[in-house]
């Protein structure tokens, strides 16, 4: 069987070894900023759906803008540009015929229903709370549904893992023990005006924003592989690159769900 | 010298030991039994980074500062989501 023979030849004809396929199919992606978390995300995403074979879409969403200030922890070509329309433009390069689409608009409870849909993977790269809220509240209201959030300080972070299935969490949202999420004290960039979003943030750390980039990837492959169980091994990741420590969490979804 | 759950029946003021988890990271502390959460949390605020008004778990529950400690708990500080992206 041709597939299985790897002394005929089959490395120098594939990039890659074969993978077990997914266990479901997995349709459209929509990955949600594309700043400093994204952008070492899209690439691996897309490299490894293009392995599968995969026929779904990828949406990359995002409002804002490059500036100078991006280059060290971002890939761009030209300051100005829309971030999710040059990121899709880049991986078009690459992977040419799959359907990636860039919109330079920010997600909020306006349009969530519009941009995720039922049965969507979820990338939530965003670096505001609020944001985060509307698409766990917005996944919450999906009956299928994988969104995968991240998030770093300078040099720690979390990544969390919802998972809807048929209706019911299967692992909690992201607002699950997580006030500042629940009740977020920041606003989401489309409330926000232009020189607030031109405003300097805090010093970032590329290689956190990697470990975060790396350890959604490992949980999006965790929840789509084909021997995985209805949720992952974990709801939740901690990790801190001060200590060089990861630490997995399985937590219960909330009981007063239908 | 004790060991395993016996110490568990030991008198208040018997060396117990308890795991405190916060974020990635995890460590085991000497304490006393009859101390509460609060009293080793104290002890260990600054060596562990934990913040002020942090919520404290067990086994995924929201446990109150007054909790007594018992040996071989296991309490876990829950970190807030990072936020930058």
């Amino acid at each position: 069987m041709m597939y299985l023979d790897f002394g005929s030849g089959f490395f120098s004809k594939h990039r890659s070894p074969p993978r077990l396929p997914p266990k479901k199919e997995i349709k459209d992606v929509v990955v949600v900023g594309a700043g400093g978390v994204g952008t070492h995300l899209l690439l691996p995403l897309c490299r490894y759906l293009d392995s599968l074979n995969w026929k779904g879409s990828l949406t990359i969403l995002d409002g804002d803008t490059y500036s100078e200030s991006n280059a060290a922890r971002q890939h761009f070509r030209q300051p100005g540009s829309n971030k999710a329309e040059a990121s899709a433009a880049f991986l078009k390069e690459f992977f040419p015929t799959r359907f990636i689409e860039g919109r330079g608009q920010f997600l909020s409870p306006d349009n969530a229903f519009l941009l995720v849909r039922e049965g969507d993977i979820v990338f939530s790269c965003v670096d505001n709370h609020a944001t985060r809220k509307t698409l766990s509240d917005h996944c919450g209201t999906l009956k299928d549904c994988l969104l995968i959030s991240g998030g770093n300080e300078f040099s720690d972070g979390t990544v969390q893992v919802y998972i809807r299935r048929n209706g019911v969490d299967k692992t909690p949202p992201l607002t699950h023990l997580h006030p500042e999420i629940e009740t977020p004290q920041d606003r989401s960039p489309h409330e926000m005006g232009c020189e607030e979003l031109a405003r300097e943030g805090e010093p970032q750390l590329i290689f956190a924003n990697l470990a975060v980039a790396s350890l959604m990837l490992n949980a999006f492959w965790l929840a789509t592989r084909q021997n995985a169980q209805n949720a992952p091994v974990y709801s939740e990741q901690f990790f801190d690159l001060e200590t060089g420590r990861v630490r997995p969490v399985l937590r219960n979804p909330p009981k007063n769900q239908p | 010298m004790n060991e395993g759950n016996e110490r568990n029946d030991g008198e208040c003021g018997a060396p117990i030991t308890v795991t405190v988890a916060n974020g990635a990271n995890e460590q085991e502390f000497e304490a006393h039994k009859g101390e509460s959460v609060a009293t080793l949390l104290g002890r260990i605020r600054e060596t562990m980074n934990i913040p002020d008004g942090a919520r404290i778990l067990q086994s995924g529950n929201v446990i109150g500062d007054a909790t007594l400690l018992t040996h071989n708990m296991r309490i876990e500080i829950q970190r807030q989501a990072g936020v930058k992206g």
